[in-house]
């Protein structure tokens, strides 16, 4: 049955009664292959021949990308235990190709765990140069930490500062800031409700994914370039964040080229105005892509 | 290594956890990490032993395999058609598993 969750986002989404139909369909279960341990090619001939076929999600990134059509637990597979495969949203394994982090860079992931993410900048790094993976919560961490060993990801020392007060000791290449949110993008993967009912906790979550934005930003190099992500629809909590630092700072949004459907960010909500520069973000709808509900931008400095 | 630049500037932090572990020590032994094996043992060239699907399975289960190679007490590198699971340990001729029984199971093999 489709409920009446997000009515408040029909005129913001398009095609709105295919979003809904889609929040009714199971998620496909995506793979990454983990390029720091196996070539992809080995790996999908390794699980034909135990029956399992994987499919590419597209002709674009198909180096890492499969849907297993007739798997159901990769986490069951031996393949899975030795590091060989990650079982990953496609949106989620955006976040990390739009951020691109060069080999033998200064990276930071403000907010690591369970680690997906940040195994996956390893694996554009070719495990080299540094990435400071922080988590807060002592609670995430040994996810955190099970990811990064599974996988095999040597370049990565762990903090867990708290996101907004992490130290201004230094600057980074690359940061991605993937905020906790209200998660509403994951609904269809989770079966919860989304957390953006709490009013007490949605107030707090504003607040955090400001200061969040803000210190992202104030740890970036000069040439360094962020990635601002959430898994909630919410221009609250997306939108009006970006524009809180356009607004605070002299940061500009750079394009998202990533080959996959996209809406553009919103320039407009219930009242606000947000910065044109929105545009350049990037609303990712499960109906559209077949993934958890997304959105980034992708930030710099103005020079 | 301690010179390293990404080294010298993570120091500034305070970090909890750092790179892979790659060995803990076990009474008076120093033993290999599963994980650290998993990631570099293809590039052993001694103390690997070729195990097939049903060793592996009765490795899990709890079973000691008989081990004919001319090895050394140890940990030995267990290759499943080249695909390192882990490791064992080989005691008078006989291998037990000393992959983690949490993290695997029956299913997977």
């Amino acid at each position: 049955m489709i409920d009446s969750t997000f009515d408040c986002y029909s005129e913001i989404i398009p095609a709105f009664s295919r979003f809904q139909e889609s929040l009714l369909r199971p998620m496909p279960v995506r793979l990454r292959v983990n390029g720091l341990k196996i070539e992809p090619e080995l790996l999908v001939q390794m699980l034909k021949e135990k029956g399992i076929h994987l499919k590419r999600v597209t002709d674009r990134r198909d180096e890492i990308f499969f849907e297993a059509p007739d798997l159901r637990s990769p986490g069951n597979l031996l393949e899975y235990f030795i590091g060989y495969i990650h079982p990953q949203a496609l949106t989620s394994c955006l976040a990390s190709i739009a951020l691109s982090p060069k080999p033998g860079s200064h990276v930071l992931d403000m907010c690591a765990s369970p680690g997906g993410k940040t195994s996956h900048m390893a694996q554009l790094m070719n495990n080299s140069g540094l990435i400071v993976a922080n988590e807060l919560y002592p609670n995430r961490h040994i996810p955190l930490e099970n990811t990064l060993s599974r996988l095999g990801v040597l370049n990565s020392v762990l903090t867990s500062y708290q996101a907004q007060e992490f130290p201004l000791k230094q600057r980074f290449d690359y940061i991605l800031a993937d905020v906790p949110c209200s998660g509403e993008g994951r609904v269809r993967k989770t079966r919860e409700s989304p957390e953006h009912n709490r009013g007490h906790i949605r107030q707090k979550l504003l607040d955090l994914q400001k200061k969040i934005i803000i210190r992202g930003y104030d740890l970036l190099d000069d040439h360094g370039k962020m990635v601002y992500a959430t898994c909630t629809y919410n221009p609250d909590e997306n939108e009006s964040v970006v524009h809180f630092l356009l607004g605070n700072r002299n940061a500009e949004l750079l394009p998202i080229n990533l080959g996959f459907h996209y809406e553009p960010g919103l320039t407009k909500w219930r009242g606000m105005t947000y910065d044109k520069q929105l545009k350049k973000a990037a609303r990712f709808y499960p109906h559209q892509i077949d993934s958890v509900g997304f959105f980034m931008a992708r930030i710099g400095r103005r020079r | 290594m301690k010179e390293s630049p990404h080294i010298i500037r993570a120091s500034q932090f305070k970090v909890w956890r750092v790179g892979l572990r790659s060995f803990q020590r076990i009474g008076s032994f120093i033993k290999p990490s599963t994980r650290m094996i998993q990631a570099f043992g293809h590039l052993a060239s001694k103390a690997i032993i070729d195990i097939n699907g049903a060793d592996l399975n009765k490795l899990i289960a709890g079973e000691f395999l008989p081990v004919k190679m001319e090895l050394e007490n140890g940990y030995v590198i267990l290759s499943l058609r080249g695909v390192i699971p882990g490791l064992g340990l080989l005691i008078d001729g006989t291998v037990r598993t000393q992959i983690p029984k949490k993290e695997v199971r029956l299913s997977m093999i």
